[in-house]
């Protein structure tokens, strides 16, 4: 009996210590040789979710690199956006989307849910600090012991393949061709994703405080930005509260709001989202904007809400 | 809680160190730890259903003694009803009575009169399909004087409520398992070794396999409109894997814990999916139940005696009872008699025993009629299990139409194929272990014993690296809901 119960401790050890290797080991290896390098002439980022995913065309955008993502919280974008500036020095104005979405508690899902942290932690838990780590096994730890699971196999993947070069798999404008608003009003779908209550994801809203600070730290110029949506977008019933954590949290910040953009319905791709018709209008707005001078102007929101006058009136 | 869950990695070797070091000296308090711990075990997923389960408990054995004592063989049958009247009196009422109460409702509103009824919210306690089944035997096999029934409360609910195998199987025989509980358990090595690594392999079985394969099988069934005939069957695939690994898993690890104390259940699965005809299949899996019904309901009926209709009657109930004991919906019961459709031309043509050894027996390859057999009765068995995963009848039927289609012959189209890839190359090595230890009690037991212990450890440490690092989102085993 006393030999078994040895013999099962030092195999359990060694399960253990394999397991904690793999799973060190690979981070570590993974974030000694990732590379976030972008072209040299790329000075702006954006980041975020779909919403600039969908609407910012970094074709059309000059010197710019949208590594925007879909269903990718703050959480995930801090991580991002701290490996990337740090690996491209000439970055010196990041946009990060601000949409009604991401004040919710919904956002509080997208950080510690199974689905996203699962998804996310093969791209970002080599370069997380441990207090990350602390939050999602604070709020989940059962999911996040399955979601490192994941991440490890999908490390030992990369490793075995040799791709260091992340920048690819992080995000980028998505181009997308379809349109589904006509059909979404005619069932009465309007993209509902906020909370009952309207309540807000402190965590969330920490790491965009996170992001700020960062940039402002490193300096570069921080701006949030609100893209289109379309005007039935069911989520946009939260403005007081949007417009009240802007008010309190973030007035060190500026937002470029172009939410009172118009489209036709067939340049959207649903209620929340620009197909790539409504984004390469956007974009060459916002693009001839920056040319001229919006980004060093007092009146910034003038400015653009005059642009979209103009724009809304053609 | 769940075998694979914190919580038992932290209650087993607790309750195993308690039991080997301080109780192993004496009998009594031997099985009253087994007891206590295995109501601790329960109680954790519910305490309210521990009553329920020390009721049964008491009722059987106070059958049991009363049986031993009455002669009269009128009197005998009476307590033998009681017996089963309270448990399938409880098993009918929390598993089955919103079924019967809904469908009296449809057949009333279908003769065009209104029956007002509410169905109840009624929470399934966990594993009473099994336990019922279990304190039944014995109940019945002392009626029949195949059993001596016992004096000792704690041997008996310690055999009752015997927490390895109390929520999922093996429904375990009191001429098997009560025995053991007379005896004092000594600790042998080799039973533990192998007990754990029978435990290892139901692991592998039920997170690698089952819990991978649930997340496509779910993602086909429930959305099955949105794929083609091509991604339906690949669905239907692994919902087949996902439930063997699932249940077969569960008993590995259940019987692999019993033998970490010391005692022997009989084998569930017998790889069930190398059989080479349908009758061969349900000799090999849910082995318990299937000789359980079997043995309590098939032989008293008949069974395969008399003339062709009786034979086809005795076929038909046999299987849509064990359909029905798998849930209250009509999917189980076209399942079971869908079962039924395909053994009984092997029982009517006297085939029904034509494979009973192991398949290439002492060979390593099957022969090319061995492999047709096999892969036919796999496609027939797959094509069962869409009922018994869907959620109605009509979905099935739908699900089958969806496979049936233009679109079977190309290419599947869904998320994340790579993953599916990844969880089908694992399906193989589980094919590939499995065919090597086929004629074993599981498909870990020999392999690698001849092997150096450094090779041996390596490959267990190598399994213990696939559970980690395909360890998906933890899913509730799957018989639990019966």
């Amino acid at each position: 009996m006393k030999d078994f119960i040895k013999r099962v401790i030092v195999f359990l050890s060694l399960s253990i210590l394999v397991v904690i290797t793999i799973l060190i080991g690979s981070n570590y290896i993974v974030k000694s040789l990732a590379t976030f390098k972008i072209d040299e002439n790329v000075k702006q980022l954006i980041i975020g979710h779909s919403h600039s995913e969908c609407s910012i065309n970094d074709s059309i955008l000059k010197n710019s690199i949208n590594l925007s993502s879909s269903g990718e919280s703050y959480f995930y974008n801090y991580q991002k956006l701290k490996m990337v500036v740090s690996d491209n020095q000439q970055i010196n104005t990041v946009f990060i989307e601000f949409a009604n979405s991401q004040v919710d508690s919904v956002m509080d899902d997208w950080i510690w849910g199974y689905e996203k942290m699962s998804f996310y932690l093969q791209y970002y838990s080599p370069f997380m600090e441990s207090e990350d780590v602390k939050l999602l096994l604070d709020h989940n730890s059962t999911d996040v012991v399955s979601s490192y699971s994941v991440a490890t196999r999908k490390l030992l993947y990369r490793l075995l393949a040799g791709d260091y070069n992340l920048i690819d798999e992080m995000g980028g404008f998505a181009n997308s061709k379809l349109s589904k608003v006509d059909e979404m009003i005619a069932n009465n779908k309007f993209n509902r994703t906020i909370s009952e209550s309207h309540s807000i994801s402190e965590t969330n809203l920490s790491y965009l405080r996170k992001m700020i600070d960062f940039c402002k730290y490193n300096n570069i110029r921080i701006f949030l930005i609100r893209s289109p949506q379309h005007p039935l977008y069911a989520d946009l019933i939260n403005e007081p509260v949007y417009q009240e954590v802007l008010k309190t949290q973030f007035r060190d910040v500026e937002l470029l709001d172009f939410d009172a953009m118009n489209f036709p319905n067939s340049e959207y791709l649903d209620l929340h989202h620009l197909n790539y018709k409504g984004a390469n209008k956007f974009t060459t707005l916002f693009n001839d904007l920056i040319e001229n001078n919006l980004l060093n102007s007092d009146n910034k929101q003038s400015l653009i809400d005059k642009s979209i006058k103009d724009f809304n009136n053609k | 809680m769940l075998f694979n869950s914190i919580d038992f990695a932290v209650f087993l070797p607790i309750v195993f160190i308690l039991y080997w070091v301080f109780f192993q000296k004496n009998l009594k308090l031997q099985n009253l730890f087994i007891v206590i711990a295995s109501y601790i075990f329960y109680g954790w997923w519910d305490w309210r259903f521990l009553s329920l389960i020390l009721f049964s408990t008491i009722v059987d054995y106070s059958i049991g003694v009363a049986l031993s004592k009455e002669g009269n063989q009128q009197k005998r049958k009476i307590y033998l009803w009681i017996s089963i009247i309270v448990n399938l009196g409880f098993l009918g009422f929390f598993k089955y009575y919103n079924f019967f109460l809904d469908n009296l409702i449809t057949a009333f509103t279908f003769f065009g009169t209104e029956l007002q009824a509410s169905s109840l919210k009624i929470i399934l306690p966990v594993g009473i399909s099994f336990y019922t089944f279990q304190t039944l035997s014995y109940t019945i096999d002392v009626y029949r004087e195949k059993l001596i029934p016992t004096k000792d409360f704690i041997a008996f609910s310690a055999f009752v409520s015997f927490f390895p195998q109390l929520v999922a199987g093996p429904i375990e025989r009191a001429t098997n398992l009560l025995p053991q509980f007379y005896a004092k358990r000594k600790f042998e090595y080799h039973n533990a070794v192998d007990g754990l690594r029978q435990i290892l392999w139901g692991m592998f079985k039920k997170i690698v396999i089952a819990d991978n394969c649930a997340e496509f099988a779910n993602m086909f069934f429930n959305n099955h409109s949105e794929y083609g005939g091509s991604g339906l069957l690949l669905g239907a695939l692994f919902f087949t894997f996902q439930i063997y690994g699932d249940f077969s898993g569960y008993s590995d690890i259940a019987i692999g814990t019993s033998r970490l104390f010391g005692f022997d259940l009989k084998q569930n699965f017998a790889f069930p999916y190398f059989s080479r005809d349908m009758a061969e299949f349900w000799r090999r899996w849910h082995i318990s139940l299937s000789t359980w019904f079997r043995d309590y309901l098939y032989i008293p009926l008949g069974g395969s005696k008399g003339g062709t209709s009786l034979k086809v009657r005795n076929t038909f109930i046999i299987f849509i009872v064990s359909g029905f004991w798998h849930g209250a919906n009509w999917t189980f019961i076209v399942w079971g008699a869908l079962n039924a459709i395909y053994f009984l031309p092997l029982l009517l043509a006297k085939k029904n025993r034509a494979n009973i050894g192991t398949v290439a027996e002492g060979r390593l390859l099957p022969s090319m009629k061995d492999v047709l057999n096999i892969v036919s009765t796999f496609l027939l068995t797959v094509l069962a299990w869409v009922f018994f995963r869907a959620d109605s009848v009509s979905h099935a039927i739908s699900y089958l139409g969806g496979i049936f289609s233009e679109s079977l012959f190309s290419m599947p189209e869904f998320d994340n194929r790579t993953h599916a890839a990844e969880v089908l190359i694992l399906i193989g090595f589980l094919i590939f272990i499995e065919w090597l230890g086929r004629e074993s009690q599981y498909g870990l037991e020999k392999l690698g014993l001849t092997w150096n212990r450094s090779l041996r450890i390596a490959f267990y440490l190598g399994i213990v690296c696939l559970i980690f690092l395909f360890m998906g989102k933890e899913q509730e085993f799957i018989y639990f809901q019966f």
